[in-house]
């Protein structure tokens, strides 16, 4: 409640000096009506999200050469329900011819091979990792499959040690061929193991990838973007994660640091919110355990710890999981192709989008743009894990070349989900990269996407 | 010294010294975006207020809002600070996107009329809350006989808190006009609300 004067103060040049006590009242009646709405608190944070998002720009995330790399190397990133499927397989094939690893080095001089490149550090979704209080030593051995540790884990990050193995059930064909192209399918990383230690606020995850063999077979694997020497005379390849996509590394958009280095048909990597220096320490200090070479061998104890439950981001909901687009310029026309993957990661499952009704989709480009494209899900592609829904756009643009263009869309679209479950109208913000069609390289879920076309 | 020099001393210093802060608070995000937080939090409120009164739905108003502060944020290097003020700068970003949505939308429905979810949650008594409830719900209807412009006069400066010189540069109208309309609507107000 504002007192006489402060309403004066506060209305100094619309109310006279002389002005009666009636008027005064008036004048609180409107301060009050008018000052009495808020924005919820939920939206002034997405907001203020995808404003760090926008400033911060998809193509500060990991970059190859400054091009922004997609979504997919997030955790979150890809085809949600291929790459779910896709990380979750392990090869039952001999890797005997396919052992070498060919490394995309980002210095090399001239326009990168794009076609060729496939990223590979690829972290679980959050909601899939269910860690065990384990030492990792004694995981590796007892079990039976491929796990990566800390040979000797610095003590301050030894308050808590949990290990996730997934078990392998071979490399599918694909797990949707009618989402891939075909010269993308057979492309897959297969997550072996997470090893994550935690301590002082501190958090280190060792994560343990397998590229496919046709991946390892065709492609230049992108392991970081810039190529860093370890104290063992090894290269590793380092890069810094700023999308806060790792919430459990470095909460609130902090840089998330990353190391990988190849070890025989692994990619080996190291993801924490400690500087890049104690990375590289640590890196020398990894240890990676093959699978035992019988298969019947390989098997989860019963003596073990019940795993310990999901990971969970309270009140916080990442209903846009993923999504990319490319741009394509004809004359005036231009088109955006985009693909959009919703979910929850937030409840510990990838829950309920059946609970999900008039699910709509506005897509904003950047204002220079002058477009906006409001579409409606379609509510056949709801699953009970993942939904997602693709389209064009097309537009005329004049006046604007193709420089111009490519500047515009570098701070990529904004998407903004809204959807009613239980009754409430609920949204959420997501910034998605849009990259130029010609760039499109086998790591982009948006060009692997048929939908779209 | 009458009580109205002294608010207006109060005020006009206030104004002052927040406008002297805010022009930093603009330079900094000019130099980096990062920056352009403290603007945000400052205006995210008012802001919505504004377009919350503008628009019919509780969901494209905080779609407005979302666009107008992700414009300011790609438009603000070519903000000048020497046209002006950065409060009504911004405020046209929002006045011309609500204008656009009632275009695309081609939207017939009235607006500025204090939709439900902005009337004030009272925490009073119960009779203070009726009486509350009852004099906004006269407000409304007193609203409803005004014409847009000076409903949006009104949106101005009790839901933005923008003062008459900022008003006038977000209306592209001189200071004295705006003055004399917003006084003007306020008297009329007044005389409706007294021969009810």
């Amino acid at each position: 409640v504002k007192t006489e004067a402060e309403l004066r103060a506060r209305y100094y040049d619309i109310v006279e000096d002389g002005a009666d006590t009636g008027t005064v009242r008036l004048i609180e009646t409107l301060d009050t009506a008018y000052q009495s709405g808020m924005p919820p608190a939920s939206f002034v944070a997405e907001t203020r999200a995808l404003l760090r998002q926008r400033h911060a720009g998809p193509s500060r995330g990991r970059t190859v050469l400054g091009l922004a790399l997609p979504s997919r190397a997030r955790p979150f990133a890809g085809l949600a329900a291929v790459l779910l499927a896709a990380v979750l397989v392990t090869a039952t094939v001999a890797y005997a011819a396919n052992s070498i690893l060919h490394i995309y080095h980002p210095e090399q001089p001239g326009p990168p091979p794009l076609s060729r490149l496939f990223w590979v550090p690829s972290l679980p979704p959050y909601p899939t990792v269910r860690y065990r209080t384990l030492d990792p030593a004694r995981a590796a051995h007892e079990s039976g499959y491929a796990v990566a540790y800390l040979h000797k884990p610095p003590l301050d990050l030894s308050t808590s040690v949990g290990v996730d193995i997934f078990p392998h059930v071979g490399w599918p064909p694909m797990v949707q061929p009618r989402l891939t192209a075909p010269r993308f399918q057979g492309l897959a990383v297969a997550i072996r193991s997470v090893v994550r230690y935690r301590g002082g606020g501190h958090t280190v995850i060792v994560l343990l990838n397998e590229p496919s063999p046709k991946a390892i077979r065709t492609r230049l694997l992108v392991l970081g973007e810039r190529t860093i020497h370890l104290s063992n005379g090894e290269d590793a390849w380092a890069s810094t994660d700023v999308s806060g996509s790792l919430p459990f590394i470095r909460p609130r958009f902090g840089a998330v640091q990353v190391l990988a280095w190849a070890h025989k048909q692994y990619v080996v990597s190291l993801f924490s919110d400690l500087p890049s220096a104690r990375l590289r320490d640590m890196a020398t200090d990894i240890a990676v355990i093959p699978p035992n070479a019988d298969p019947r061998r390989r098997h989860f104890p019963r003596t073990w710890p019940a795993p310990l439950a999901p990971d969970r981001l309270p009140g916080r909901l990442r209903a846009v999981i993923s999504g990319a687009a490319t741009y394509e310029q004809r004359g005036p026309k231009l088109t955006i192709r985009y693909l959009v993957n919703f979910g929850s990661y937030s409840q510990g499952a990838l829950y309920g989008l059946d609970k999900w009704q008039d699910v709509q989709l506005r897509i904003g480009f950047p204002p220079a743009l002058q477009r906006h494209a409001l579409t409606r899900a379609p509510e056949a592609r709801f699953g009970s894990g993942a939904g997602g829904t693709g389209g064009n756009i097309s537009f005329n643009v004049r006046g604007l070349g193709q420089q111009e263009i490519a500047r515009l869309l570098r701070s990529g679209m904004q998407v903004r989900l809204t959807w009613s479950e239980q009754g409430k109208r609920r949204g959420q913000s997501f910034v998605v990269p849009v990259i130029a069609a010609k760039d499109c390289a086998a790591w982009d879920p948006g060009c692997q996407s048929t939908i779209p076309r | 010294v009458s009580l109205g020099d002294a608010a207006s001393f109060v005020r006009a210093s206030s104004a002052e010294c927040t406008e002297a802060d805010e022009g930093d608070l603009v330079a900094a995000a000019q130099a980096d975006p990062g920056a352009f937080d403290a603007l945000y939090s400052r205006y995210v409120t008012r802001i919505y207020r504004y377009i919350r009164l503008r628009v019919s739905e509780e969901q494209d108003a905080l779609d407005l809002t979302q666009q107008v502060f992700l414009k300011a944020l790609d438009a603000l290097p070519r903000y000048h600070p020497f046209g002006i003020p950065f409060s009504a700068w911004l405020f046209r970003i929002a006045r011309n996107a609500v204008t656009d949505h009632h275009r695309r939308s081609k939207s017939s429905i009235a607006w500025d009329l204090l939709p439900e979810s902005l009337h004030p949650i009272s925490d009073a008594d119960p009779e203070t809350a009726a009486l509350s409830h009852e004099s906004f719900s006269a407000l409304h209807a007193t609203l409803e006989n005004l014409d847009p412009y000076r409903r949006e006069l009104l949106a101005l400066r009790f839901a933005s808190e923008l003062t008459v010189r900022e008003i006038s540069a977000v209306l592209g109208k001189p200071e004295a006009t705006v003055k004399s309309d917003l006084r003007r609507t306020l008297q009329r107000l007044k005389g409706q609300q007294s021969e009810d």
